[in-house]
């Protein structure tokens, strides 16, 4: 396929380019229903601001009861508060209507009523609709909050057949009215024509005056999983690639790989110390609401987790990383070190799952904070799990993929593994529990720029080869390669959250006593893994063949056992029995 | 300082790049629309196949159809008619297309009944709120004044009766004009075009009376008091550039000095006695005096000083509205000419001409119309269809390409191209000339 022309930024001049160049974002045409309305507020408008105008010629603002009052402050002054009086060109009061209410209201806002409403504070007293009549006060007088006015007044109906009166009240500065009420009469707005816009009598502005702006005062607040403005929590310090080791690593792995807290205060040099484990705890040292708004262009850009400064450099290439010399080489180490790999991490992280403890029996008198860690870990280490179990798909997908009708499923576990700095040192595989050493050793296989970081570095390497290899197989090396930054992460979490259950006598309180149990106690479990061996080579096998719908089905089938597998190895384990998921354990 | 000259003619007529000194700019030619484009993006584009050359520019956003297709209009009403009120002519200007005022027939002016058809004409096709003109054209029209008063007159009262607007013109050696004339023309809101070749000699070689004398210092004497009465009314000069007066910096200098409305040039390119046609070395000649008008005017937008170089003016409104056109002009199309005996032309130039016959006033247009359409769209030309300039030009003036053809090509398109990095330089310099609000007003 020929290359296609690079995109070259051009800037539309003259009305025709300009009319003619599509610009991102929202057609003209979109409508409220089809986009992000809400009241948290949403991204396109918020849909309170209609209510503002709810009755021809007011305008309210929802005022809402203060959360920390000054004392000094006017009291009650939470409710409908009548902004101003806008009749000029309200669409619904032409000056030249024949209705009779249009013409009162008209001749109240320009007479008396209107010069009345224009002094002191006034706020919604009650509307009436049909015979229901809805008093904006608690029995003690005690005025609503403005959103819970603004429900009510979003219960009413628009329409020539449903009238609606209400009455406006002044309050004093003491909260106290004093003087007498005003009562007009008049209808509900209807906030949309037949065709869907919006009614004229909304200002430019005046529905999206309330959204938040992803950069402005509350932006501090806004949470990592608040999808239209978040922002990191942690993140790692900048590193100057130059100053990386020869193996890859950092020359000072501390400072690159402390989890900072990005809204910190103290941007120095001096502040990048680690953050705390809650937002609560970081609080004090982040910058301040009203900081957000001078500082926000001070905030890094994050790129996979890391502040950059002036210049990214994506993909920085590990040193020393060549490219397979041939396919065939790269296939053969695919075949018998890469694929087993995945499958013995998978293994032993699974069974180290197995020996964290049950939250639900956690000895939280001792412990108060051990459910919550264990949940956590508990959570974090299936992850992880499953992410080495995606690998072992996806370099078994890349065997396809290269090997065509060649392809046969890998799905034996290796007996070493290799890992560390460097050229790294060969270990035996082995299924342990998630002690302080183990924990230790998964950071250590999982770090990035280790041994096993920079073997698929290589096949990165290799796939990237546009003329040589299909894109897809590239980016599927790719994702191989940068999950194993989000496995350390999580293994130094669960390193810093149990760390202190370690006391050095005993077994820590967040295992519990697990062994290796023999194949004849765990016949049921191994079974079922058999079972899920079985099914994933057909799985594969169909797969390769293009058989998806097949390949589905055993798949489900796969999942189905896997389900029952954990529950059977809860069970086991409650009796201190671990899975032999190999034969030749070495206790 | 010497540049290399620009390559105005290359790349297949779908783009024309050109250099400012903010940059590398485009015009994509379909649907004019102008861009800024990085540097090197020319020699990127020249280095494209047609595939990819058609990706980037479908990547501009326009939309799957052209922005002009193949077909004529269809059953266009006539909007605007030209009367030739007086088929005659107190001047023997040395190139003129209606040789000497008669087009070549017998002198002769327009009788009442014609006229009136015209304006019925213009009437009946018209509905209410619709903007109708009339031009009167000659010969020197004023030789015929009393029919052009009663045909405003008239025109102004049926257009009124039947809700319409109007708009009127006259196009005058300017020798007859008299006080009232003025007074007329500003009660009906006229825009008056003069004929003025130069200043004084310059003016006189080319438009001398039929004894031989001068006209320039009679016309001055009688076009002043117009000026200083125009409000409703537009006096405009017009100069035909031959070899004979190429000083047009200093003649649009002293126009708008003396308080023209507007001043323009265009250059002779046929003549029927072939007499001043502008040649090759005489077009490029006038292409560097026209770009020194064009530096003036820039400079006069920039000091936010009114300089009306219609030309030039014409030419930044319409690059920056992205004009795009298949006919240089609305003749045969909603703009016809009317001779004295009531034939109807497709413009004022084709007057007695069987190339560009089409009917009578009182009939309206014949099939020939639709002929003439089909035949002079700007993708029938087959020069045209792969200059980067056909929607900004058109394809020529219908009446000198069929008389001459296409000589003065290079010369539009270098016209058009110092145009387009003008429109770039004003449009940096002064975005408020375009109407746009300048930055510092919105702070």
């Amino acid at each position: 396929m020929p290359d296609q022309p690079k995109p070259i930024r051009v800037k539309p001049r003259n009305l025709t380019a300009r009319a003619a160049y599509r610009v991102p974002g929202n057609p003209a045409n979109t409508r409220l229903d089809g986009s992000v309305g809400n009241c948290f507020p949403g991204l396109e408008m918020d849909v309170r601001d209609l209510d503002r105008r709810f009755f021809p010629g007011l305008v309210f603002n929802a005022v809402r009861v203060p959360l920390n009052p000054v004392p000094e402050a006017p009291k009650n002054t939470q409710g409908f508060h009548l902004v101003f009086v806008d009749y000029m060109y309200d669409p619904m009061l032409p000056d030249d209507s024949s209705e009779d209410w249009v013409q009162t209201l008209l001749s109240a806002y320009r007479g008396d009523i209107g010069t009345k409403l224009g002094t002191g504070r006034w706020f919604l007293s009650w509307v009436q609709q049909g015979e229901r009549r809805i008093d904006m006060h608690d029995e003690d007088g005690t005025p609503y909050d403005g959103m819970m006015v603004w429900r009510f007044i979003r219960s009413l109906e628009a329409g020539s057949d449903n009238p609606v009166s209400l009455a406006l009240v002044r309050r004093n500065h003491e909260g106290i009215v004093d003087t007498e009420p005003v009562e007009l009469h008049g209808y509900r707005r209807r906030y949309r024509t037949e065709a869907g816009v919006f009614s004229d009598a909304y200002d430019p502005g005046e529905l999206t005056q309330s959204l938040c702006n992803p950069w402005s005062h509350d932006f501090r607040d806004c949470g990592c999983h608040y999808w239209p403005s978040n922002h990191p929590d942690v993140v790692m310090a900048e590193t100057d690639p130059a100053h990386a080791l020869p193996t890859g690593q950092s020359y000072n792995p501390i400072k690159a790989e402390t989890y900072l807290d990005w809204l910190r205060s103290d941007r120095s040099p001096a502040g990048n110390v680690a953050a705390f484990n809650t937002v609560e705890q970081n609080r004090p040292f982040q910058i301040d609401h009203y900081q957000v708004n001078q500082m926000w262009s001070d905030l890094p850009i994050v790129v996979e987790g890391r502040e950059t400064g002036e210049v990214y450099e994506a993909d920085i290439d590990l040193p020393d990383v060549l490219p397979y010399p041939s396919t065939a080489e790269m296939i053969a180490d695919l075949r018998t070190r890469l694929a087993p790999m995945e499958m013995t991490l998978s293994l032993q992280y699974l069974y180290a799952y197995f020996t964290l403890a049950d939250p639900e029996t956690a000895d939280t008198a001792r412990w108060p904070t051990l459910k919550d860690d264990l949940i956590f870990a508990r959570r974090a280490l299936i992850e992880v799990a499953i992410g080495e179990m995606t690998h072992m798909r996806c370099a078994n997908q890349l065997l396809w993929e290269l090997q065509g009708k060649d392809y046969k499923p890998v799905l034996t576990p290796a007996k070493t593994l290799r890992f560390g700095p460097g050229p790294g040192k060969v270990y035996p595989r082995s299924l342990r529990p998630l002690t302080t050493e183990a924990i230790d050793d998964f950071i250590e296989i999982e770090r990035p720029g280790g041994y096993i970081d920079r073997a698929y570095a290589r096949c990165v390497a290799t796939l990237e080869q546009r003329d040589l290899y299909e894109r897809h197989l590239y980016t599927l090396a790719v994702r191989i390669d940068t999950d194993g930054d989000e496995h350390y992460l999580r293994f130094r979490q669960m390193k810093e959250v149990l760390a202190k259950y370690n006391t050095g006598e005993g077994l820590p309180a967040y295992l519990r006593p697990v062994e290796v149990g023999t194949e004849e106690q765990a016949r049921h479990a191994l079974d079922i893994f058999d079972n899920v061996k079985e099914g994933l080579h057909d799985a594969y096998v169909s797969e390769a063949g293009k058989d998806y719908p097949e390949a589905q089905d055993y798949l489900s089938q796969v999942r189905a056992e896997m389900k029952i597998l954990r529950d059977e190895g809860e069970k086991l384990a409650a009796d201190q029995i671990g899975i032999p998921f190999w034969p030749d354990h070495d206790p | 300082m010497t540049q290399a000259p620009p390559d105005l003619r290359g790349l297949a007529g779908a783009a024309h790049f050109f250099d400012t000194q903010h940059g590398q700019h485009m015009l994509a030619v379909d649907g004019s629309r102008v861009f800024d484009v990085p540097p090197g993006s020319a020699a990127a584009w020249s280095g494209w196949d047609a595939a990819q050359q058609a990706a980037f520019l479908s990547g501009l956003g326009a939309g799957d159809a052209p922005y002009i297709d193949d077909a004529p209009p269809q059953d266009m009403p006539v909007r605007s008619l030209s009367l030739a009120v007086a088929q005659k002519c107190n001047l023997a200007c040395t190139y003129c297309y209606a040789s000497g005022g008669d087009f070549g027939a017998p002198a002769r002016n327009m009788p009442w009944a014609v006229a009136k058809a015209s304006v019925d004409r213009l009437i009946a096709e018209a509905e209410p709120g619709v903007r109708i003109n009339l031009a009167y054209l000659g010969g020197e029209p004023l030789i015929n004044r009393d029919l052009i008063r009663r045909t405003t007159e008239y025109a102004t009262q049926q257009a009124q009766a039947k809700g319409v607007r109007t708009g009127f013109s006259i196009t005058t050696n300017g020798t007859l004009l008299r006080s009232e004339d003025g007074e007329f023309f500003e009660q009906h809101g006229f825009a008056v075009t003069i004929s003025l070749d130069g200043i004084g000699a310059a003016h006189d070689r080319l438009r001398p009376y039929r004894g031989g004398r001068g006209s320039f210092d009679v016309i001055l004497k009688r076009v002043e008091p117009l000026l200083a009465r125009q409000k409703r009314m537009q006096v405009g000069a017009r100069v035909t550039v031959t070899p004979q007066n190429m000083d047009l910096p200093e003649t649009l200098d002293r126009f708008v000095a003396m308080g023209f409305h507007s001043v323009g040039f265009s250059p002779m390119l046929t003549a029927p006695n072939g007499q001043h046609e502008l040649d090759k070395p005489g077009l490029d000649q006038m292409l560097a005096q026209m770009i020194r008008c064009g530096q003036a005017f820039e400079a006069a937008v920039i000091a936010g000083r009114r300089y009306p170089f219609s030309n030039m003016s014409a030419a930044m409104h319409e690059i920056h509205r992205g004009t795009h056109r298949p006919y240089p002009c609305g003749a045969g199309a909603g703009y016809f000419g009317v001779s004295a005996d009531g034939g109807l032309f497709a413009c004022h130039r084709f007057v007695e001409d069987a190339d560009g016959a089409m009917g009578t006033v009182t009939d309206g247009p014949d099939p020939r119309r639709e002929a003439w359409l089909s035949d002079r769209h700007v993708h029938r030309q087959p020069p045209c269809t792969t200059c980067w300039a056909r929607y900004l030009c058109g394809g020529g003036c219908h009446h000198e390409v069929i008389h001459r053809g296409r000589p003065a090509c290079d010369y539009i398109r270098g016209w058009l191209h110092y145009c387009l990095q003008a429109y770039i330089r004003l449009s940096e310099a002064r975005p408020d000339y375009f109407g746009a609000v300048p930055a510092a007003a919105q702070a």
